[in-house]
């Protein structure tokens, strides 16, 4: 087992060096231990609209990257560890147990009650404390998985989809679950992540290692792929499944006269491609008009309703008006 | 030649699985080994590459469709 030397926290770049690693070091198996600082990595098939909370994300500004495996939304921060293994899978498929079972077992040489529990998940005492998720091609496997060590979790809180609108699609849906920090468990309350980390490397690989590093072409490559691809729109908002929104919602203009206004949309590789708007029964062509061809965001939004007025005619604050659309 | 294209059984358990995207429309070019589309099921990506060369005529399912293992789910004319 080699293991590759990463200390960068940039969760495109780091999403992007494992897709490298994935496709090009294919002569041997690899190990990656890596953190992202605060994001929100999603599976890759899954409806971005439908796991966020779109308004707060962009506000916020922390990063959301669709990944190239699957299952549903995580966050990250620094105080998460990921690792991944990067190996030959000649036969079997969804075997987790091959690659969890090592990282429990070193877990438990570190004093930490960890179990496995479902199909790809660790928990301590009915909480999960790591998921993972695989991607197979031409015989290679990408493993990784998600260990919480001292996480941030309430960050997460106002980040997560909201809407009272209704969305419909066939895309893969995430699955809450009840966490807990591997920390908490910890005899060691002084132990670092830093530490951590390390004796994490030791217990997984005790007959040593070693280690590769980086060329400069390859970090070149790798950066061309994180431009390209993981910090585009195109891949980690557009990639989304097609699917349909609706909401019904009553507003209340300057004369508190209280205006319905119906919105029906589908979005199509992340922008509206049809939909209708009807206002207090009837159907508004000029909004829907502005909104096709747009990118399903609220900055976006905001800037057509802004720009056919249409609030201002109305007399309705912008902000009812484009809690309609998200 | 039209052949058709099935749900490959990746392993002796899998019953279904989800086509979670199409790489390709109908009407494109297919060359032997382009990704046709990927199934996703218990959280594995599994790029299916196409096994034959020819034009995409026409697909039965949509990308997020569940289906046994076997079913006919394209066909590709080789002519």
């Amino acid at each position: 087992m080699k293991v590759v030397d990463n200390t960068n926290e940039d969760v495109y770049f780091n999403l992007a060096l494992e897709e490298y690693l994935f496709k090009n070091f294919t002569e041997s198996a690899y190990l990656l231990l890596w953190r992202n600082s605060n994001s929100i990595v999603l599976g890759k098939h899954q409806n971005v609209f439908e796991e966020i909370n779109i308004r707060a994300i962009e506000e916020s500004g922390i990063p959301v990257v669709r990944r190239n495996t699957g299952g549903g939304t995580v966050f990250h921060d620094a105080q998460n560890l990921n690792y991944s293994f990067i190996t030959n899978q000649k036969e079997g498929y969804a075997d987790y147990e091959r690659f969890l079972i090592p990282v429990i077992k070193a877990l438990n040489e570190m004093g930490i009650p960890a179990v496995k529990r479902r199909t790809s998940d660790i928990a301590i005492g009915g909480q999960k404390i790591s998921g993972s998720a695989q991607t197979v091609k031409k015989g290679r496997i990408l493993h990784h998985g998600t260990l919480l060590y001292n996480s941030d979790l309430s960050l997460l809180k106002n980040l997560l989809k909201t809407t009272a609108g209704k969305i419909t699609s066939k895309s893969v849906k995430s699955v809450r679950s009840d966490v807990t920090n591997i920390k908490k468990h910890m005899t060691d309350q002084s132990m670092t992540m830093a530490a951590f980390k390390d004796i994490l490397l030791e217990k997984l690989l005790p007959d040593g290692f070693e280690k590769v590093s980086l060329t400069e072409e390859d970090i070149q490559a790798i950066k061309t792929l994180m431009v390209e691809k993981y910090s585009q729109w195109e891949w980690n908002y557009g990639q989304s499944p097609k699917f349909s929104f609706e909401k019904d919602s009553a507003v209340l203009n300057a004369k508190g006269i209280k205006i319905q206004i119906d919105v029906k949309l589908e979005i199509i590789k992340g922008k509206i491609a049809k939909g209708e708007v009807i206002i207090d029964g009837l159907e508004n062509t000029e909004l829907i008009e502005s909104l096709t061809g747009t990118r399903y965001g609220y900055q976006e939004i905001l800037h057509k309703l802004e720009e056919s007025q249409f609030n201002e005619s109305a007399q309705i604050k912008i902000d009812n008006l484009i809690n309609c659309f998200l | 030649m039209k052949k058709n294209i099935q749900m490959p059984k990746l392993s002796e358990q899998m019953e279904t699985a989800v086509l979670a995207a199409w790489n390709k429309e109908t009407g494109d070019m297919v060359k032997k080994g382009d990704v046709l589309f990927e199934i996703e099921t218990e959280k594995v990506v599994s790029e299916v590459e196409s096994m034959e060369s020819g034009v995409l005529e026409e697909i039965f399912f949509e990308a997020g469709d569940e289906i046994k293992a076997d079913e006919i789910i394209a066909v590709i004319n080789c002519d």
